[in-house]
């Protein structure tokens, strides 16, 4: 009730400014749409899971979520220049139970977010935005190593939400190169807090070129006020002849912090680095079009940032022996300060229908975590209905042993329900 | 027997020869057979520039008529109502896109129904994405992709055949009544929305009146006609653009109208065309 109460005052605040804002200026472009997705998901946890020892982070077992998705914008073009702010909130209410912990919970929430709201100005060269915005960039799917921001954008979670951070960036198009200089406030939104408790700024500098069909990106940033996380990275993507698009990315950059697993018999199972060392990640990815639209797109990823096969399993002997009583130095968590990618290399495969079919669309895809020979295997399907009305089912499975990426917290989940497309 | 190839008409005694023939048996006395060379070699030359000059008015003719489709101009704004029948077009309802082109870039986005607002298709030169709101960031298409579906997105975006296809002169034919020059399009690349196209460009109002869309193969995929009902203000002058184009494609009975309204050349900001901006 309360969630339903929060959408109509959203609406009822979007018609009042909207008709403010007409009656005062009639150049004024207004966009809007609004999902209302309804859905349950199911999941079964590991029960003797190391990664995740007694549900200690409380993951639900059976979720009943009501959320709405909206998308506000407003433009208006001036002789010289133009404006657009775009607002995104979401509101969210959901019900979850959470088992395997030492009593059974029933958990209510409700919350709102905002997942994007910017101001952009666009001359007729430059471009300048500013606020919470999201800034996904690379061909990759799986991952994308050429981004500090979003390493893991989450395009293989059919039903995760995007989420912005906060920035100002200002791009000038100079025909073939575009440059893009940015800072970005917090990207609190995407990364958990830094081990300091302090979200420094950092700054960003891109630069494309585009090709007749090629497009390729060359990525700097690094923290403003301490030099920490240098990141130097970049994306090229090509398409060969008429079915095939061929890409890679790439980066070298030292993440805040390194979560070292000692040998078994040490008295201390982890030490934390500060900063980790520089390390390199790199995407390779190709994908093929089908006659009929469909698309097949292989990946692989490696990276040394990751768990190697041997420290994996180092790193699991020591979750074993923490969980078996040995204790873990204060500021020290495993379980949350794994690196990213956990793993060293990985091979990921897809299978999607046309992006042009606009009634039914599927995806199948499988990711391999190559040093421990666990795979998480996915696949969604969404048919509409009519133009107000879609149903989607999302199912997954965890293969691997309880000691493995993919095998050690999920077994298998399902989820099933439907959005309204409210306007 | 002498076969030089020498033509021309020479005179010997009174009778008219064949002085190609009188060259070729090498009965020409020598100056008359250089006067025919050198006549030959004019005549081959202006043979071939004609059959240039013609492919040459067609490259221009094809560039003119891209001006009524969005192409050649600054930037052109517009809207695209979109409706399909036969086929499985009882589950497509009507649609609706605004869509923005310069030159070398468009962006084409679905403004209804609602469960397609916000669909993006984005091309600059010839790379292309596809967003929609439950994507994470923008896919690219291939060239393959943007074949498929009854309305293909080369069909909605702004056509630059000029850039993309050599033209080249196949005769006249009339189209409802109105005579035509019928041009062979083949696309320069391969990664042309289409390998080949037989455009038929009114000889009055130079615009596209119909389109055969082929397959390298030549087999017919789809067939669209044209109308011109509307007028835009060109740089040089008003402009004669589509007002409706209907496709039949040739191997359903699918068929697809779009009406295209609201049309308005301005300048458009670069950034619109910034796949970061999707």
């Amino acid at each position: 009730m309360r969630m339903m109460a929060a959408v109509l005052a959203a609406g009822t605040l979007w018609l009042v400014a909207t008709g403010l804002a007409v009656a005062a200026d009639r150049n004024l472009d207004i966009g809007r749409s609004a999902e209302l997705w309804a859905f349950g998901r199911y999941d079964r946890l590991v029960p003797d899971s190391l990664l995740n020892p007694y549900n200690a982070a409380l993951l639900p077992e059976k979720t009943a979520q009501v959320e709405a998705r909206m998308h506000f914008d407003w433009s208006r073009e001036f002789k010289s220049f133009g404006v657009k702010a775009v607002v995104e909130p979401r509101f969210i209410a959901l019900r979850e139970w959470t088992g395997m912990t030492t009593e059974r919970s029933v958990y209510d929430n409700q919350r709102a977010n905002l997942t994007q709201g910017f101001l952009r100005i666009e001359f007729p060269r430059d471009t300048i935005t500013g606020g919470r915005e999201v800034l996904i960039w690379g061909p990759g799917t799986f991952r994308s190593p050429s981004n500090p921001f979003y390493f893991d954008p989450q395009k293989t979670d059919p039903l995760a939400d995007k989420n912005g951070i906060d920035l100002v960036r200002i791009t000038h198009d100079a025909g073939v190169f575009r440059y893009t200089v940015g800072y970005v406030f917090s990207n609190a939104p995407v990364h958990p807090p830094p081990v300091d408790g302090v979200q420094h700024g950092t700054a960003l500098l891109k630069l494309d070129r585009v090709g007749d069909d090629s497009l390729m990106s060359l990525v700097a940033s690094v923290d403003v006020a301490t030099g920490d996380r240098p990141f130097l990275g970049g994306f090229v993507q090509r398409t060969m002849g008429d079915a095939w698009l061929v890409y890679a990315e790439a980066s070298v950059s030292r993440p805040a912090l390194f979560l070292d697993p000692n040998t078994i018999g040490s008295p201390v199972p982890f030490v934390v680095r500060r900063p980790g060392s520089l390390g390199a990640t790199g995407l390779i990815g190709a994908s093929y079009t089908l006659e009929n639209g469909q698309f097949v797109t292989l990946e692989y990823l490696h990276s040394s940032l990751g768990y190697a096969h041997k420290m994996e399993q180092r790193f699991f002997d020591q979750l074993r022996a923490v969980k078996a009583g040995l204790p873990v130095p204060a500021g020290v968590n495993p379980w949350r300060d794994v690196p990213q990618p956990f793993g060293a290399d990985y091979l990921w495969c897809g299978w999607q229908s046309n992006p042009q079919n606009f009634n039914l669309s599927w995806r199948l895809d499988v990711a391999v975590n190559l040093g421990d020979d666990s795979a998480g295997l996915q696949g969604y399907i969404e048919k509409s209905f009519t133009p107000m009305l879609s149903g989607f089912v999302l199912v997954g499975f965890g293969l691997g042993n309880v000691d493995t990426e993919y095998g050690g917290i999920y077994r298998s989940r399902a989820v099933a329900g439907v959005k309204v497309f409210m306007w | 027997m002498n076969l030089d190839w020498r033509w021309g008409t020479g005179r010997r005694g009174g009778r008219r020869t064949s002085g190609w023939w009188e060259a070729a048996s090498g009965k020409v006395p020598a100056a008359s057979a250089r006067r025919v060379a050198l006549l030959a070699s004019v005549l081959l030359l202006v043979t071939a520039f004609r059959m240039h000059a013609a492919d040459l008015d067609a490259g221009d003719l094809l560039r003119r008529s891209d001006q009524a489709r969005g192409g050649g101009l600054p930037g052109l704004v517009w809207t695209v109502y979109l409706e399909n029948t036969g086929g499985d077009a009882a589950q497509q309802p009507p649609m609706t896109v605004a869509a923005e082109a310069i030159e070398s870039a468009s962006i084409a986005i679905v403004q209804a129904p609602a469960n397609r607002r916000g669909w993006t298709m984005l091309q600059v030169e010839r790379n292309m994405w596809l967003t929609k709101p439950s994507l994470k960031k923008p896919v690219p298409i291939s060239p393959r992709q943007r074949l498929t579906g009854q309305v293909a997105v080369g069909d909605i975006a702004a056509t630059n055949y000029a850039k993309e296809y050599a033209a080249s002169y196949l005769g006249d034919e009339v189209v409802d009544g109105e005579p035509c020059r019928v041009l062979d399009l083949k696309a320069k690349t391969n990664r042309t929305t289409y390998d080949r196209i037989r455009y038929w460009v009114s000889v009055a109002r130079t615009v596209a009146l119909r389109a055969d869309f082929m397959s390298l193969s030549g087999k017919r995929i789809k067939s669209a006609t044209f109308i011109y009902d509307n007028t835009i203000a060109g740089p040089k002058g008003p402009i004669l653009f589509v007002s409706r184009m209907e496709i039949a494609d040739a191997l359903t009975d699918g068929r697809s109208r779009l009406e295209y309204r609201d049309l308005a050349v301005k300048s458009i900001p670069a950034g619109r065309f910034d796949p970061d901006n999707l």
